[in-house]
């Protein structure tokens, strides 16, 4: 036999655990007008309070989440065709990144993503005319271990400290005779040797850069080479 | 291997958006969110051979993302003092008065005290019971239930709904 509510118990539970209602209390809410209405109340609270907590998530949360897992987890060995000659340099890989402390080499394809969707999920930043700081900008790189030792191929319109796949890093962008250019700096992403950028609107590379590694990416046809080549003998190790 | 990943990959697809809400709660801030969501899947997959049971999935994240949140956020996030400086993500949707509704609500939230809040995001968000609550908090369930009525009295009496002023007359 179910147990029986009085209205007080019935309103508490409502208040309460409004979204698993007991036995007990949907009997009572079939007995009771009030209570009911009561309920009914509850309901659209609750349904308030959901859209309230439901904040906005982020634009590719989960794609991020896995591309992080990957990159921490997966190591890049040249294929060697052998399993445990693969094997070896695996352990070697990892045995002097123990040793030496250096994050592992990044996927590919994977940091591409990220600095492809990174510069969508900012497009302000490849519009931006108005003049950046370029006091931010060296404040900024000597956080990174970098400064600045010639001029920049344009005007400063934008610069950022941002999120890379392992941590900030540093993000600015020129606005150049050609177009604007980015300099999206990731200190603890290591590739091997330079890779393209591309994407339906933007083209670049990727390259080692100081302890990680720069992404340059312009505008897909808008030439840039001179700019980026510039651009990476000004920023140079601060520590020499 | 494979199995594993694409347990993983399961997992993200289905609970990273209630993840991330519940770190905005707890952390106040989409970006140290983003973090900290990151950083609790990663502590996931490292650990994923002692998830024994999926269906107890959702509960093994959110315990995760507490102690992470433990770890790696409590002396650098200051408690809400005023809601008005809450840094919570902007509501997208289309109609300005939903709109000016959830950010009515979340202020109020928000300015509720954590002992108030919490049970109720592990409620609303992590969709836990009384009791599951009670064990992740590790408080008793009476103490959970008290907790949840306060809050939602508090957020009722912010916001002058009807049950607040049903319940002058009717539980008095």
């Amino acid at each position: 036999m179910t147990e029986q509510l009085t209205c007080l118990e019935a309103r508490r539970e409502l208040q309460t655990e409004p979204e698993r209602p007991s036995e007990a209390l949907r009997a009572h809410l079939e007995s009771c007008p009030a209570c009911a209405r009561a309920a009914e109340n509850a309901r659209e609270f609750e349904s308030w309070l959901h859209r309230a907590f439901n904040v906005p998530v982020p634009d590719g949360l989960a794609e991020r989440l896995l591309l992080a897992q990957t990159t921490r987890t997966r190591y890049r060995f040249p294929r060697l065709g052998l399993a445990l000659a693969a094997g070896i340099v695996l352990a070697l890989a990892v045995g002097v990144t123990w040793q030496f402390g250096a994050r592992p080499i990044s996927d590919a394809g994977a940091v591409e993503k990220y600095v492809v969707d990174h510069i969508h999920h900012e497009p302000q930043a490849m519009t931006a005319t108005g003049q950046a700081s370029m006091d931010e900008l060296k404040s900024l790189l000597g956080d990174y271990g970098l400064k600045l030792a010639g001029d920049l191929p344009g005007k400063l319109v934008y610069v950022k400290r941002c999120p890379t796949p392992h941590g900030t890093g540093v993000h600015f962008v020129v606005l150049t005779d050609s177009g604007p250019v980015a300099f999206y700096y990731m200190p603890n992403e290591r590739i091997h040797g330079p890779m393209k950028v591309s994407a339906e609107d933007l083209a670049g590379y990727i390259e080692s850069f100081h302890s990680g590694s720069v992404a340059l990416v312009s505008r897909r046809g808008e030439d840039m080479d001179a700019a980026a080549r510039q651009l990476v003998r000004a920023v140079v190790s601060s520590g020499g | 291997m494979a199995k594993k990943q694409a347990q993983f990959e399961a997992l993200v697809r289905s609970y990273s958006s209630d993840l991330y809400r519940m770190a905005v709660w707890l952390c106040h801030d989409p970006a140290l969110a983003d973090d900290l969501t990151q950083e609790t899947f990663l502590r996931a997959w490292r650990s994923i051979d002692q998830l024994r049971d999926e269906k107890a999935a959702k509960r093994w994240l959110i315990t995760i993302l507490r102690r992470e949140f433990a770890r790696l956020f409590e002396r650098k996030v200051p408690d809400f003092v005023d809601s008005e400086d809450v840094v919570l993500p902007d509501e997208r949707g289309p109609d300005p008065v939903e709109r000016a509704e959830a950010r009515l609500l979340r202020r109020a939230i928000a300015g509720l005290e954590p002992k108030y809040r919490e049970p109720l995001v592990l409620q609303v968000l992590g969709g836990l019971s009384c009791q599951e609550i009670a064990d992740e908090l590790k408080i008793s369930r009476s103490a959970v239930m008290t907790q949840l009525f306060r809050a939602r009295q508090k957020l009722r009496d912010r916001l002058g709904t009807e049950e607040s002023d049903d319940r002058a007359i009717d539980m008095s």
